[in-house]
């Protein structure tokens, strides 16, 4: 490894560290922002003020920001996430139980857009003024301005009403029934983070389809599979892997109204529950665990394209 | 010219493709060139110098196509020319340098690693084999410790490097014919020099032909033997070297060449050629330099076609050529 892409991984994991420690302070501090006190919450509605107060010193909310914010560190640090408000259960075991649903939902979604940004992608690169790279264009802003929502209650109303293929919603208990439970949700995603990837994937390919350096490849008489594999993907990866972790946030936003709208249940769909019930230990660590997941696909997203890109220094 | 050229380009035809027209932006340009022999190009920008090597090559941009004409190229040392598609030819027999060598080297790629898969690529070497070729092949083309350079990525390198790279690339292809894109125009003078020394070097010790384009006169007639003045799509004055860069028979060339500022002439303002080039829509059958020229009169409207550039000796497309030739020379 070169000199200059040692320094970038060692800045990039160096500046990991402060973003870290923000998102913490957000994720305590959020405690005292949203409206509505837990210690009321847990107290019950018909509890006294001095039950309130009993219960606030209980939970250590009566105790400074700084000590708050150092206890939950502490907390977190033995792997300790708190526990629910209303159920008493450990988040660990809520998080432990949900977190698959909302992965392989992301995997799906991820392997949708993929799947069906890739060809867009080649079709609008490689004949941009043929007639279907125009549709195509088309359908990708149609596509963007549908909210996810609506998408899936059209897929739910359309294939799965109309056909009785598949789940309207739910998450069945045997393995096909599970499959077959994920298809319409990683469809509404993939649909919704297709259009933006299609676009930066045809942008970034058209422009090293042109370049100075495929020119020359060709010239040296590089053609068929070794030049795109060895040239063109190489060259044209770097941006479109950047902007597919920037949507990453994107995608879990659309991961949290999904579970909803199919009734799986997920960490968004918990999200959900747990902030209309003032659940605040459950939304303070489920936040956490989707900041430390935008943090941690950017991080590898970075580094992949250090490992592409040669040029890559530390700034 | 004792024996067959090497290559020889007939009746080159370049279109851009448009929906309703094909304005032809290349219009019947033929020229040859022998072994150990550099044909120089001048003209002004957008007169189809760098379009005429890209179709030879085969390397045309997106929306503009060959429209007709035949290239021939001597594959074997002392075969003559045959026919070849322009997009069998890359890597094959022409190699091309280019101008700007920050951008026409991959990124991504180790110099090194690069010339030794162009080695491979003509097949029948092993790995280590085409990796010391390309560490030779670096050496050949002045790179100082080779092997070192072999490791580097083009950004890690200096122009004048990068573009001794560029070179080293094209004849690891082992080619017969090289074709210069304006290898010296990004390059300070010090580095021009030395890198012009390095490709003749190149051409008298592989006997390699050179088409060499350019709009430095200066740099044409350190390296050309022979220079071609394009203008318009169309060769329009031919000859060696001295003969047309000295006593010029086009008004066009004439007003090019004038338009060097001297050492040791007098000083005055810059002198220009007025106007500028008719549209590649505009062209027509009469002569294309008609609007710029102090010399036109009815013929100059008459069909006046660019000249073949495959025979020898100096030749001008002008119509007034005859005349004009003592005429010039004395202002």
């Amino acid at each position: 490894m070169s000199a200059g892409r040692l320094r970038f991984v060692v800045g990039r994991l160096a500046q990991v560290l402060p973003v870290l420690a923000a998102l913490l302070l957000i994720v305590v501090l959020l405690q005292q922002m949203m409206p509505g006190d837990p210690a009321r919450v847990i107290a019950g509605p018909r509890a006294t003020a001095e039950q309130v107060v009993q219960v606030r010193h209980e939970l250590g909310l009566d105790r400074p920001v700084f000590e708050q914010f150092g206890r939950h560190v502490w907390n977190l640090l033995q792997g300790d996430l708190g526990t629910s408000n209303r159920t008493g259960i450990p988040i660990t075991a809520i998080v432990g139980d949900r977190i698959g649903v909302t992965v392989w939902l992301l995997f799906g979604g991820l392997l949708v857009s993929t799947l069906l940004a890739t060809p867009a992608a080649l079709l609008m690169a490689l004949r941009p003024r043929s007639r279907s790279a125009r549709m195509c264009s088309r359908a990708l802003t149609i596509i963007i301005n549908c909210p996810p929502f609506w998408v899936g209650l059209m897929l739910a109303s359309v294939l799965a009403l109309g056909t009785g293929w598949l789940p309207v919603g739910g998450f069945g208990v045997d393995f096909g029934d599970r499959v077959r439970s994920m298809i319409l949700p990683s469809l509404t995603i993939g649909l919704a983070a297709m259009p933006l990837l299609a676009r930066s994937a045809a942008a970034s390919l058209s422009q090293v389809l042109t370049a100075d350096h495929v020119t020359t490849a060709r010239s040296l008489g590089v053609s068929g599979w070794p030049l795109v594999r060895r040239h063109l993907l190489r060259n044209a990866l770097p941006p479109a892997i950047t902007l597919l972790a920037i949507q990453a946030a994107a995608l879990l936003f659309g991961a949290v109204i999904v579970e909803q709208t199919f009734g799986l249940p997920g960490l968004g769909a918990e999200m959900i529950t747990a902030a209309s019930q003032r659940d605040f230990p459950v939304v303070q660590a489920l936040t956490l665990i989707f900041g430390l997941a935008i943090i941690a696909i950017n991080l590898l997203a970075d580094l992949a394209v250090a490992l592409l890109d040669p040029r890559t220094t530390w700034r | 010219m004792t024996s067959h050229p090497l290559l020889e380009v007939d009746g080159l035809r370049v279109a851009i493709r448009r929906q309703d027209t094909a304005p032809t932006v290349l219009d019947g340009v033929s020229f040859a060139v022998g072994a150990s022999q550099c044909l120089g190009i001048v003209g002004e920008s957008g007169c189809g110098k760098s379009l005429t090597l890209r179709a030879v090559m085969g390397l045309l941009p997106p929306g503009i196509e060959r429209t007709g004409g035949r290239i021939r190229l001597s594959l074997q040392p002392g075969a003559a020319p045959s026919d070849v598609q322009a997009d069998q030819v890359a890597g094959r027999g022409l190699a091309m340098v280019f101008q700007d060598s920050h951008a026409s080297l991959d990124p991504t790629m180790r110099v090194g690693t690069f010339i030794a898969e162009t080695v491979r690529r003509r097949g029948g070497t092993s790995r280590s084999d085409a990796r010391r070729r390309a560490v030779e092949l670096l050496a050949s083309v002045g790179v100082p410790d080779p092997k070192l350079r072999f490791n580097a990525y083009p950004h890690e390198l200096s122009g004048g490097m990068r573009q001794r790279v560029a070179i080293a690339l094209a004849l690891a292809t082992d080619p017969r014919v090289l074709l210069c894109d304006e290898p010296t125009t990004a390059l300070d003078v010090t580095l021009q020099a030395q890198i012009l020394r390095l490709l003749d070097t190149a051409r008298a010790e592989r006997g390699l032909g050179m088409v060499f384009v350019s709009h430095d006169i200066a740099v044409i007639r350190q390296i050309a033997d022979v220079v071609a003045v394009m203008y318009a799509g169309q060769i329009i004055e031919i000859g060696p070297v001295s003969d047309v860069l000295d006593r010029p028979r086009h008004p066009y060339a004439r007003a090019l060449i004038d338009a060097v500022p001297s050492l040791d002439g007098p000083v005055g303002p810059f002198r220009s050629v007025p106007g500028s080039p008719p549209a590649p829509i505009d062209y027509g059958s009469a002569c294309r330099f008609l609007d710029r020229c102090g010399h036109r009169d009815t013929a100059c409207e008459g069909v006046v076609n660019g000249i073949d550039g495959r025979g020898a000796g100096h030749r001008s497309a002008c119509v007034h050529s005859g005349t004009l030739a003592s005429g010039l020379e004395a202002t």
